[in-house]
């Protein structure tokens, strides 16, 4: 009886293992496993496009929260998702460079959410204060 | 007779020619400059004459508005130890006269973009197919509006993918090939409401089922910059 219930647990646990690579081989492929991001990504760019505002707005869909960064003189936003799971692990939708102040970027890691490798591309695009 | 032979040749000629113009039937080349350019500038990829978007048969097929939607599908896109994107199922998505490619879920900028870039940067991974449909204005706008209605809306998981939103595109605008509400293997697994319709394989199956104009773009393929542009938004 022991012996049935010994060989019935290693008989899961060979399939779970087998489950799990099978798991991961599928669905940890980048564009995969990425698709549903970028689709949120575009879904937050189209439903924000005829409203372009001149300062930052974090917005939440489903799980993830995505900053829109005005662009000025181009009357748009960059959008970038804060809390990607699956790579690339910086997303950002619409082509680009963006400028942050010190505040903007106080206000969006205040979120809570933001990834560190997020948070050092962000960082990198902090404007420095003229003395 | 010998001399009046040829009058009656070219008479002939004429008749048959305005009785084609009449029926809408396609005795010139296509308006959306997809295969005028491939004469200009031949690309080895494409053997096209300026009569394959009528199936090689101008006189039997029809085209009278000149109106085309792409169904791109691409194919599987393997991991490789220094490419780490990877996806077996492949990728679908659609584009209308004018009005770019509608892809859901490869980036960003790929929701009505100019679907020259777009197929280049396919092409840097996976090998693509273009095929070509005839549509009417009607059946465009309805295309269109489909698509634009699921802008705003992010992919769920299955079944809602690239695949079904193309294929709903396709059945909204009332051009889905029959093939897509079938199952896709009889070996497959039923997955509940398991159709063609549900993956880019089963899509590309029920439009080679069709026979319509098939535009290959394999991997590493670079297209010249007036490649398929009738499809691009006008800026």
């Amino acid at each position: 009886m022991k012996r049935q219930l010994l060989i019935g647990l290693a008989v899961a646990a060979v399939l779970a293992i087998c489950g799990l690579l099978i798991y991961r081989d599928i669905f940890s492929n980048e564009e995969l496993a990425s698709k549903v991001e970028w689709s949120i990504v575009q879904a937050v760019i189209a439903q924000h496009e005829d409203k372009p505002s001149d300062k930052i707005e974090i917005v939440k869909l489903d799980e993830y929260s995505l900053v829109g960064i005005p662009v000025h003189d181009a009357r748009k936003e960059i959008w970038i998702m804060l809390n990607p799971r699956n790579p690339p692990y910086y997303k950002q939708g619409r082509k680009g460079s963006y400028k942050l102040s010190k505040e903007d970027l106080k206000k969006i890691l205040a979120s809570g959410v933001v990834t560190s490798t997020v948070e050092n591309c962000l960082q990198s695009h902090v404007e420095n204060e003229k003395q | 007779m010998n001399r009046i032979q040829p009058f009656y040749l070219v008479l002939a000629g004429i008749i048959l020619l305005a009785a084609n113009v009449h029926a809408g039937r396609w005795i010139t080349r296509d308006p959306m400059d997809i295969l005028e350019h491939m004469e200009r500038d031949p690309h080895p990829l494409l053997d096209l004459n300026p009569y394959t978007f009528v199936g090689n048969n101008p006189i039997n097929s029809i085209d009278p508005y000149g109106l085309l939607t792409a169904v791109i599908i691409g194919g599987p896109s393997p991991a490789g130890p220094d490419n780490s994107s990877g996806n077996p199922f492949g990728h679908a998505s659609i584009a209308t006269t004018g009005q770019g490619v509608y892809s859901f879920g490869t980036g960003p900028g790929d929701i009505g973009a100019n679907l020259t870039d777009f197929l280049n940067r396919q092409a840097t991974y996976r090998d693509s197919t273009v095929y070509i449909l005839n549509t009417t204005p009607e059946q465009e706008k309805a295309i269109n509006d489909y698509l634009r209605k699921q802008k705003g809306k992010p992919i769920n998981k299955y079944p809602d993918n690239c695949a079904t939103r193309t294929s709903h595109a396709l059945k909204a605008g009332g051009a889905a090939p029959p093939g897509l509400t079938r199952m896709p293997h009889s070996d497959s697994f039923d997955l509940g409401e398991n159709v063609n319709g549900n993956w880019p394989s089963g899509i590309r199956d029920a439009l080679n089922e069709l026979g319509t104009l098939r535009i290959p773009v394999p991997q590493g393929t670079r297209l010249p910059p007036n490649f398929l542009t009738g499809f691009n938004p006008q800026r």
